[in-house]
């Protein structure tokens, strides 16, 4: 189970005490309402005290653009994943939220994280819904601006030379057993099949 | 006195186990194509490996254990059984060497989870992982649908004699047509069928919503994989909510009922009998059991206002307990919301929805809308009969294909099926406790490990302990082939060890 890190408290209180702080000055309904940088999981571990508040979220954009009517669709993740380079280490699930951009976010956005790519790093501003009533109930963010500044890279995968050797190795060693196997089967028939039977 | 098996038996064994390792590895010649078309070579190269070993293993096995009797019951029942514990450990090699497991342990979890079509897995950043790979994954729970038993019947097993017990031992025992083997080329007919119409929809579904056609193409395909065969993995971690579709959850929830359903019916209704759908009992108690468990769920989440509106809590709660219900797994939500959104009373609907599974000789795990259907049925005649005279003769009739009259042999072998799903699924929720879990989280996963469903409360992830991975992969491997292949397996053992 996941627990929320002392880390990610520390960040949600300061971000409330900001928005508390700033509610008080200039009047501005957005800033009252906003809790600055949030995270994934403590945007779904603690929706209800998110919901309907302007965020801000990092991540790296993944898989595909669906661009629609509505806007466009993005998934951002913001697991460690995300802020790797080149060197791939496991770390876990992927973890990220959805998100429901201005139209015209694809032509900002220039690459999604997939097999060979790191996806664009970047960051959305936007309110949060628990359970959006216009998307089925699905908890999203409603982007209102975002910055792509980390653009993703290509994932090298190199074919390693010891694996190709082993590849190539068993390979000849299941054409062996298959032929073995074939020449048994054969011998088989032929020991099964009736002796003689000339019409002389 | 009991007897040690004989050499014969480990050879009938050995061979047809050698048969099926040897179709699991031919299966892996599909990923290899798309390894090889997307240029991935490195994961190529995992595929080769895969399967060369695969081969070795399987023609090996079928030059040692030279076949020199006909298959019995005892060695076809140990041969389903054991050829998925080998399918396992073969088919995990391309996962382990994708480099996205913590070890093959993991990797075997994965491989599994997809060939029961439960749908869990430990597999790490899914988002970044190859075409092929995904490929393997998703043909892996669609050929473990239809059993990897069923393909060997349908390609590479010549001659019907035997063949029924390997069949039987698989978890089905319906025979469409007289010959097993004529049954299993039915089940694909029927399987590919659903597969170029469910594949086109999605793919047309994902380029209505704005996805380029190749990635709308193959995601299309996977997505038709993991809902028709029940299985629950999807190519995203974010699994169906990736799509933020309607189109695209009524599209799964549809294959996914449809793939819930008995081969048996699929095939009356294919051969004409459309009125069989009305009158099956499998349809009639699925029906029932979903309605009450819709309504539970759906009552406990308005209570808590868990969702905005009665649209969005109808969508959400409905497509979560119709997965449960039909043993999928795909899911439209975040996983965690279960535990921190739902709520006990919520998660409870969704336990027992998995809990009570799809229909026999299909896809879905579970009690079975069948047993749940005899059991309720004979309840009823039981209560009916203290009202009648004690002279009365009551006859206890249910429709299935044809009108079956119920006796006290199939209402026996339907509670003690029963009997033993509830104490795997009840096993997993004190082992899971007892590790630290809460209760209602552990008895959440734990059942849906059982019931070959997928859905999770956050409790399966690579931290689990090692203990709870087995377990959970032991109930889904016995939950899968419905307990007697596996019992005959460890009787086999048994006699190995202890055997004169």
């Amino acid at each position: 189970m996941r627990r929320i890190t002392g880390s990610m408290r520390k960040v949600v209180l300061l971000a409330l005490c900001l928005a508390v702080l700033a509610g008080g000055s200039a009047g501005a309904a957005e800033i009252k309402n906003s809790v600055g940088l949030v995270d994934s999981t403590i945007l779904i571990e603690k929706s209800r005290l998110f919901d309907g508040r302007m965020v801000t979220y990092r991540g790296e954009v993944i898989g595909d653009l669906m661009v629609r009517d509505e806007g466009v669709w993005l998934n951002i993740n913001d697991d460690a994943y995300s802020r790797q380079g080149e060197q791939f280490k496991l770390a876990g699930y992927n973890q990220g939220q959805g998100v429901l951009a201005p139209p015209g976010t694809e032509d900002v956005v220039k690459r999604a994280g997939r097999y060979d790519w790191r996806g664009d790093y970047g960051e959305v501003r936007g309110i949060f819904r628990r359970s959006s009533d216009m998307h089925g109930g699905e908890m999203l963010i409603e982007a209102s601006s975002g910055k792509f500044v980390k653009p993703g890279f290509r994932l090298a995968h190199p074919v390693s030379r010891r694996r190709l050797m082993a590849a190539g190795g068993l390979l000849a060693l299941a054409t062996l057993v298959l032929w073995l196997s074939r020449g048994a089967s054969r011998a088989r028939k032929r020991r099964s099949r009736p002796v003689g039977g000339g019409t002389g | 006195m009991i007897t040690r098996p004989k050499l014969s038996d480990w050879q009938i064994i050995g061979f047809y186990t050698g048969k099926i390792i040897v179709g699991v590895g031919l299966m892996m010649l599909l990923p290899l194509v798309i390894g090889i078309v997307f240029r991935e070579w490195s994961a190529a190269v995992d595929f080769i490996i895969g399967i060369s070993i695969a081969l070795t293993i399987g023609h090996g096995l079928q030059v040692i254990c030279r076949k020199r009797r006909e298959m019995t019951w005892m060695p076809g029942l140990v041969t389903a059984a054991f050829s998925w514990l080998v399918a396992m450990v073969v088919g995990a090699v391309p996962h382990y060497l994708s480099g996205h497991f913590g070890s093959f342990f993991d990797a075997s979890f994965d491989l599994m989870s997809g060939i029961t079509t439960t749908g869990l897995y430990l597999l790490q950043d899914l988002d970044h992982i190859s075409y092929s790979l995904n490929m393997w994954r998703h043909l892996l729970t669609y050929v473990g649908g239809q059993g990897i038993v069923v393909v060997a019947l349908t390609f590479l097993i010549r001659g019907s004699a035997g063949a029924f017990m390997m069949y039987v031992g698989e978890g089905k025992d319906e025979k469409l047509l007289p010959n097993v083997i004529q049954t299993a080329r039915a089940l694909w007919i029927v399987s590919l069928t659903y597969m170029v119409v469910g594949g086109v929809l999605l793919t047309a579904a994902n380029l209505y919503d704005g996805m380029a056609f190749t990635r709308a193409f193959l995601q299309g395909w996977w997505i038709f994989m993991g809902s028709w065969s029940t299985g629950g993995f999807a190519p995203q971690s974010f699994n169906i909510l990736y799509y933020h579709s309607l189109l695209i959850e009524l599209l799964t929830m549809t294959l996914f009922i449809i793939g819930s359903f008995n081969f048996a019916l699929h095939w009356a209704v294919w051969t004409g009998n459309r009125r069989e759908v009305y009158r099956n009992i499998e349809i009639v108690s699925f029906i029932t059991t979903l309605f009450i468990t819709v309504t539970l769920g759906s009552y406990a989440l308005l209570r808590i206002d868990a969702f905005r509106g009665t649209a969005a809590l109808f969508r959400k709660s409905f497509y979560q307990i119709v997965s449960a219900h039909t043993g999928t797994g795909l899911t439209n939500m975040y996983p965690r919301q279960f535990s921190d959104e739902w709520g006990g009373a919520a998660m409870l609907a969704v336990i027992i929805a998995m809990a009570l599974g799809g229909s026999a000789a299909s896809t879905s795990g579970g009690f079975k809308a069948m047993r749940v259907g005899i059991i309720t049925r004979s309840f009823m005649a039981e209560i009916r009969s203290l009202t009648l005279p004690e002279s009365a003769v009551l006859v206890e009739k249910i429709h299935h294909i044809k009108d079956r009259y119920l006796n006290d042999k199939q209402i026996q072998s339907s509670m003690m099926i029963v009997l033993a799903f509830i104490f795997i699924y009840l096993g997993g929720g004190v082992i899971g406790s007892l590790y630290g879990y809460p209760f209602i989280d552990a008895l959440f996963e734990s059942g849906s490990a059982g019931a070959t469903v997928g859905l999770s409360s956050g409790v399966t992830s690579p931290d689990m302990p090692t203990g709870l991975k087995a377990y959970f992969m032991f109930v889904m491997w016995i939950g899968r082939l419905e307990f007697i292949a596996v019992f005959a397996l460890i009787g086999f053992i048994v006699r190995v060890g202890r055997g004169k």
